[in-house]
């Protein structure tokens, strides 16, 4: 499980080039339980996750819900503190940084959630909130303030007379960009965007994407963009990460990943997207899976993925052995797919695409 | 500012058009302070409670011109029925009736506001202290309130009597001090459920102080119960008063305490029950006043309500 080998030439090729580093991630939430809140059992959220992002870069999170992307996220920004694992920001390792430092440093890097209506203070102006991060970190005069909310407002496709108003006056989508906009306040260098758009309305969502695509050109942010919407992922995203109970499965360029996955778990995900053209939609073969994703609290043994995995099914009908998946872990890495996959018979499949 | 928003809530009760936000943030809250007057105003009972405790204050500030008598000022006269001269009658000593229960609205008054906000004050210290931080902080606060509240808050009053000596500012301290348990509670409770919300977790993304988050970000949006509790309870502490004043623990003789004097009058229930009638008559329609207040700002509050 420690991955230390992955992508190593990426690591060591990017240097300074690589913004945020994770490195053997992990968070296990404790169940407490009876009279005196003695810790019953663990749910393994995140079992160690490495992956690096570059500036400019937009990595996408994809998985079903539960399986600890947005966790993953929280961890990134040290939202929550990793139960083990490293992250590293610019070098910074967040987890050994103290409460001053780590506050000082947080405004490099910021959280758009996916709720737009728990994510804003119903008692504060848009304008208050927007003006907040400057009065505490940069010390701004009021006035002062005043011209940048104006500005972000503005630069996130809002009216300045907008500021005013409070979060209740404003439709999910407007709520959103006022997210965003308070997220932009500090000139942070990367954002994490946990499933920013899945609460909106579908006619909402493509603005907001584009949104983003315009504000990561003209400042040079960084993404984590995570969502369970694949066709979004790939809109949006440089690379992608697949997830599935708290571990990556699979992690690739964008076109590499789409055009050619190799998890048996990212090849079910990719069939499930609807196709526009209804010719190629209902001559394509879909891989559907079976059953729920098996409980964090007591994850299966092996590749957790087994218990579901139809690609197993069909190798064990074809008289094949697949003891191996049960029995062991499956790394991380490349096995001749072009890029790293967790799976011991990994095999592009280009059919689901 | 842990002092600052405790008072914001305690003016509150006297008047509700007051800022809800607090802070810098006063220009802006407008347009809500205007809905919570909006929906407070279609509150007969509450409108009511309002313009009596308004009255009330009027009461109390201008008692020196409204009042016939001083407070001490005898006259031959004992245990009279109200009269042109004595409008409540007078006392078992002589002294005007009608002047004791005017100058009485500010003994009352100060008492059931000052030991409020006290109660108020350390009440969202610990509360929020307690679900902010959650854990052992949390625990250890929780207990030493289930300590207070097995601890019957009567002897608890005449231990803190004993010690101060008999006073208004004693009873103030009493009742303060004993006041808090259910402040602390509904605070804690408010900030255990809002500590969750995603603009908590934004603004400590964004490097907010734990301070800030506590009273800029939590607190103001807690105030609601808190306000509304706050306003009943100024109704409960002039009870408490009374009940004190009645054993004998509160405020002494010359004091026009309304409660002292329906203790006092309580002998005389059969032949002369003006003297237990007025005063009792101004608790009652103080607490009720109070009450009902507090009973609209829940409603004008919430802003679900349109």
């Amino acid at each position: 499980m420690t991955d230390a080998q992955i992508e190593p030439t990426e690591v060591r090729v990017a240097g300074s080039d690589v913004l945020v580093e994770a490195r053997d991630l992990v968070k296990e939430f404790p169940v407490r339980g009876g009279v005196f809140g003695r810790t019953l059992a663990k749910v393994h959220a995140v079992s160690g996750v490495n992956f690096t992002l570059k500036r400019g870069e937009t990595l996408g999170l994809v998985g079903e819900s539960g399986c600890g992307k947005s966790t993953t996220g929280r961890l990134l920004l040290h939202l929550i503190a990793p139960t083990a694992g490293q992250v590293f920001f610019e070098g910074h390792d967040l987890t050994t940084l103290s409460r001053k430092e780590l506050r000082k440093l947080r405004q490099r890097f910021q959280i758009v959630f996916q709720d737009p209506y728990s994510s804003l203070n119903p008692r504060m102006t848009t304008g208050n909130a927007i003006a907040e991060p400057l009065r505490v970190h940069k010390g701004l005069s009021t006035a002062d303030a005043n011209a940048r909310v104006q500005e972000l407002l503005q630069l996130v496709g809002l009216s300045p007379e907008h500021a005013n108003r409070f979060p209740h006056e404003f439709s999910g989508g407007q709520r959103q960009r006022i997210g965003v906009a308070r997220a932009l306040a500090l000139d942070p260098d990367m954002l994490v965007l946990d499933e920013p758009v899945s609460a909106l309305d579908v006619s909402i969502q493509a603005g907001i994407v584009n949104l983003f695509r315009d504000l990561q050109e003209r400042l040079g942010l960084s993404y984590v963009f995570i969502a369970h919407d694949l066709s979004v992922v790939k809109h949006i995203s440089d690379r992608v990460a697949v997830m599935y109970l708290g571990e990556i499965v699979e992690i690739a360029d964008r076109d590499d990943l789409y055009a050619r996955p190799s998890h048996p778990y990212t090849q079910a995900l990719l069939s499930a997207i609807p196709l526009p053209d209804p010719k190629r939609e209902r001559s394509r073969s879909r891989i559907v899976l079976s059953g729920d994703v098996p409980s964090p609290i007591d994850p299966p043994t092996g590749c957790r993925f087994h218990t579901r995995c139809w690609w197993r099914q069909e190798l064990e009908a074809g008289g094949q052995d697949t003891s191996i998946c049960v029995d062991e872990h499956p790394d991380l890495v490349d096995r001749g797919n072009g890029h790293p996959v967790a799976c011991h018979f990994a095999e592009v499949n280009a059919q689901v695409v | 500012m842990s002092l600052g928003d405790p008072q914001a809530a305690g003016s509150m009760v006297t008047g509700p058009g007051e800022p809800v936000g607090g802070g810098m943030d006063l220009g802006a809250v407008r347009p809500l302070r205007k809905d919570v007057w909006r929906r407070f105003r279609r509150n007969r009972m509450a409108m009511i409670g309002l313009v009596f405790l308004v009255f009330l204050v009027i009461v109390a500030v201008f008692a020196p011109l409204i009042a016939p008598y001083s407070i001490t000022q005898r006259v031959p006269l004992f245990r009279e029925g109200p009269s042109r001269d004595h409008l409540f009658g007078t006392d078992i000593i002589g002294r005007d009736l009608f002047s004791r229960v005017v100058y009485g609205a500010r003994v009352s008054l100060k008492i059931g506001i000052l030991a409020s906000v006290l109660s108020l004050a350390i009440g969202i210290l610990l509360g929020s202290t307690a679900g902010f931080f959650g854990g052992k902080l949390d625990t250890l606060i929780m207990r030493i309130t289930d300590i207070f509240l097995a601890i019957p808050y009567i002897v608890l009053a005449i231990a803190i009597a004993a010690i101060f000596g008999k006073s208004e500012n004693t009873i103030i301290l009493v009742i303060g001090l004993t006041g808090w348990l259910s402040i602390t509670r509904i605070v804690r409770a408010s900030f255990l459920s809002l500590t969750q919300q995603e603009y908590v977790e934004a603004a400590i993304a964004l490097g907010y102080s734990r301070t800030r988050i506590m009273f800029r970000h939590i607190l103001p949006n807690a105030l609601q119960p808190i306000i509304v509790y706050g306003t009943i309870s100024v109704g409960g502490v002039i009870l408490t008063e009374a009940a004190l004043s009645f054993l004998g623990v509160g405020p002494q003789d010359p004091t026009p305490a309304w409660g002292l004097m329906v203790a006092q009058g309580k002998g005389d229930l059969v032949n002369a029950s003006h003297l237990l009638f007025f005063p009792a008559a101004a608790i009652v329609l103080t607490v009720l006043s109070f009450v009902f207040i507090g009973d609209g700002l829940r409603d004008a509050l919430d802003p679900k309500l349109k």
